[in-house]
């Protein structure tokens, strides 16, 4: 869903308000001019709509434990809910009237799982109560998904495939009880480049959505999303140490996890993009955090090392607000409006 | 869509409303710099590098004190307080040149020395008590009355995290295990205390179009801390019920159980509701996350045990399909109406 100049507009002047910078008769009457009736009910669908395949999603993987009981009869109901789940989403979103637009949206992503949930079942089935190739499974559905994504337009189906295409690639997380929970990545050095790869799709994406990519509006801002969480998530856990690492290797991931994190936050500076910078600011947190904490670092001096750092942020701080002073300085020169 | 037509979208907007006189010269030109035009966000990378720098050069700094330096404690309290003064007298001096945002990191800076200072004092009259929170309490009014004194928005994050660790808020990383933890003394005064943060957050708000003018913004971070420490001390305490010293783990009935969660359920929608028609991201953000995170929980907590939650998922987004579809079906109806 692209936004609308006047969508813009809202979101800007209740920020303004938040932010103190005017008053709330103001943010009325200014409201007003860029409201479109109906733009609250339309948003709250899209989260409604959003809850549902979450519960539902919920719902139909802890069907699969339910059915392993009787395999065959699960592969029939399984298949028969995705199979009437996808027409009559399809037909909902395929209508011109757009009556029942999102809720179509979500059949069409239930339909996706519960296929998901059928194939997973039928293997079982097929190997004898054997686990299934998860991996392969997820790959299927992540290509249904792109798939339907692209020939409907729907970003939800995209949403859920990429989980996929993230998860086959060695993704994994549970809770595992009293209050503790695990994440992990099976090979952060083959998930790193996927993951990088994906950002630079998503981008490249994302700059064409203006001309001619401009019916899948909407879809480079998640590839982006994904690929940097997944792309910094990799080399996080690559910079702890033990598990995947060879000893001598931890330093260099450490250096590559800071390089990356630092280099996101310029990216965003340059693009524009907040999605760069966000993710920069968190991970190069998280990095300076799980240093301070690591007191075994041995190949720097880890004082040193903070020391240096901080006093060399602090100094580029200071060159780049000197540089926003002078920039500031020539608009106001060049009479720029305000 | 990047950044970049947004911000210029909103600059043309803004132009236009300064030329019907809907917004002053006044207001016009303190909300210009929120949307830059400019090739580099050079406030972006000055902001994010200062901060970065400020904190990595203390850890630095406090590290290479402690492993190479022998102080006496009455020499480092004087060195600290040395330090101290230095930094506000530096910011000082950087404000008066225009270097607004490296005086507020320099403050900062000053605001680690006095927290430094303080637990160095704290030594050398120790009375044996072990009572170390207590030193926090005292520089809490001292960081609060130079946030508002110098306008410095991080030191008002400084003080928050302060207020958290003194009020039984821990954090940490296990180097060696890759985990991170995170726990609350007696999570059901926090829970209290988030709701005052939050009250305090939205009188700010009120008042940042008048008498607190000068501190515009400050409200958002005031209702942020509110909302973490609400939306975290409902996590704990939905997962152990009630409880005091974060180091026991009792087992709290089940309808304790529920009923925390039933809390923290009606907190989430409401935040999610009340973000989406205030345009309130940040409350949407929160929302939407613990949302996810406490249906995660529940789900991998109870699921496997019964069938009960499976039935529950279904219902629940049943229910909700159900709603998005009659909310659509109304909207098309008023649409035609129309």
């Amino acid at each position: 869903m692209k936004l609308s100049s006047q969508d813009i507009m809202v979101r800007a002047v209740a920020d303004w308000h938040h932010r103190g910078l005017i008053g709330a008769e103001q943010q009325a009457l200014l409201s007003k001019r860029y409201e479109v009736a109906g733009s609250f009910g339309k948003a709250l669908l899209q989260w409604l709509g959003l809850a549902a395949i979450f519960l539902l999603g919920l719902g139909i993987l802890g069907l699969i434990g339910v059915l392993s009981g009787s395999l065959g009869v699960g592969v029939v109901l399984l298949g028969g809910a995705a199979a009437a789940c996808w027409f009559a989403g399809v037909k909902m979103c395929t209508d011109p009237l757009q009556r029942y637009g999102v809720s179509g949206a979500v059949l069409v992503t239930v339909a996706l799982i519960l296929a998901m949930a059928c194939m997973s079942v039928a293997a079982v089935l097929a190997n004898g109560g054997q686990e299934p190739p998860i991996a392969l499974i997820l790959f299927v559905t992540a290509a249904f998904s792109f798939g339907t994504a692209y020939v409907y337009r729907l970003r939800w189906p995209l949403l859920f495939g990429l989980l996929c295409f993230f998860h086959a690639i060695g993704s994994s997380h549970f809770y595992g009880g009293s209050g503790s929970y695990f994440f992990n990545i099976q090979d952060p050095r083959v998930m790193a480049p996927v993951a990088a790869l994906a950002a630079l799709l998503g981008l490249v994406h994302q700059n064409r959505e203006e001309g001619w990519l401009a019916p899948w509006t909407g879809f480079g801002r998640l590839y982006v999303i994904f690929g940097l969480l997944y792309f910094n998530c990799a080399l996080w856990f690559l910079s702890l140490r033990g598990g995947w690492n060879d000893q001598s290797h931890v330093t260099a991931w450490v250096l590559a996890f800071t390089v990356v994190a630092i280099g996101q936050i310029i990216v965003g500076a340059r693009l524009a993009d907040a999605k760069f910078t966000g993710f920069g600011v968190v991970f190069l947190a998280i990095d300076l955090y799980t240093r301070f904490f690591e007191h075994f670092w041995d190949k720097l001096s880890m004082g040193l090392f903070f020391l240096v750092a901080g006093v060399t942020g602090l100094a580029l701080g200071f060159v780049f607000e000197l540089w926003a002073k002078r920039a500031a300085e020539a608009n106001a020169d060049h009479g720029t409006a305000p | 869509m990047s950044q970049m037509p947004r911000n210029k979208i909103v600059r043309a907007e803004l132009a236009q409303l300064l030329r019907e006189g809907l917004l002053n010269t006044a207001d016009s030109a303190k909300i210009a710099p929120l949307y830059p035009l400019e090739k580099w966000n050079w406030i972006s990378l000055s902001r994010w590098f200062l901060i970065f720098g400020a904190v990595s050069a203390v850890a630095g700094a406090a590290i290479l004190l402690r492993d190479v330096f022998e102080f006496t404690y009455q020499k480092l309290a004087i060195v600290l307080a040395l330090v101290l003064i230095a930094l506000f007298g530096g910011a000082y001096w950087l404000k008066r040149k225009g270097f607004f945002r490296t005086a507020a990191s320099a403050e900062l800076l000053g605001g680690f020395a006095l927290i430094g200072l303080t637990f160095t004092l704290g030594v050398i009259y120790s009375t044996g008590s072990g009572n170390w929170p207590v030193l926090l309490l005292i520089d809490l009014p001292i960081l609060l009355a130079l946030t508002y004194g110098l306008v410095n928005p991080l030191l008002l994050i400084l003080s928050g995290v302060v207020f958290f660790s003194w009020f039984g808020g821990r954090t940490g990383y296990e180097s060696g295990w890759s985990m991170y933890w995170f726990g609350m003394n007696y999570p059901l005064r926090f829970f209290g205390a988030a709701l005052a943060f939050c009250a305090v957050g939205l009188g700010h708000m009120r008042a940042e179009t008048g008498i607190l003018a000068r501190y515009r913004g400050f409200a958002k971070i005031w209702i942020s801390m509110g909302l973490f420490m609400l939306e975290m001390s409902l996590w704990l305490l939905s997962l152990f019920g009630n409880f005091g010293d974060m180091m026991s783990f009792p087992l709290a009935p089940a309808e304790e159980l529920v009923l925390f969660n039933a809390i923290w359920l009606v907190l989430n929608v409401a935040l999610v509701f009340f973000g989406t028609k205030l345009r309130f991201g940040m409350l949407t953000g929160y929302g939407v996350t613990f949302f996810i995170i406490q249906l995660y929980t529940l789900f991998f907590a109870h699921v496997a045990e019964s069938l009960g939650w499976v039935l529950s998922m279904f219902v629940a987004g049943g229910s909700a399909l159900a709603l998005a579809m009659a909310l659509e079906s109304r909207r098309r109806a008023a649409a035609i109406a129309k």
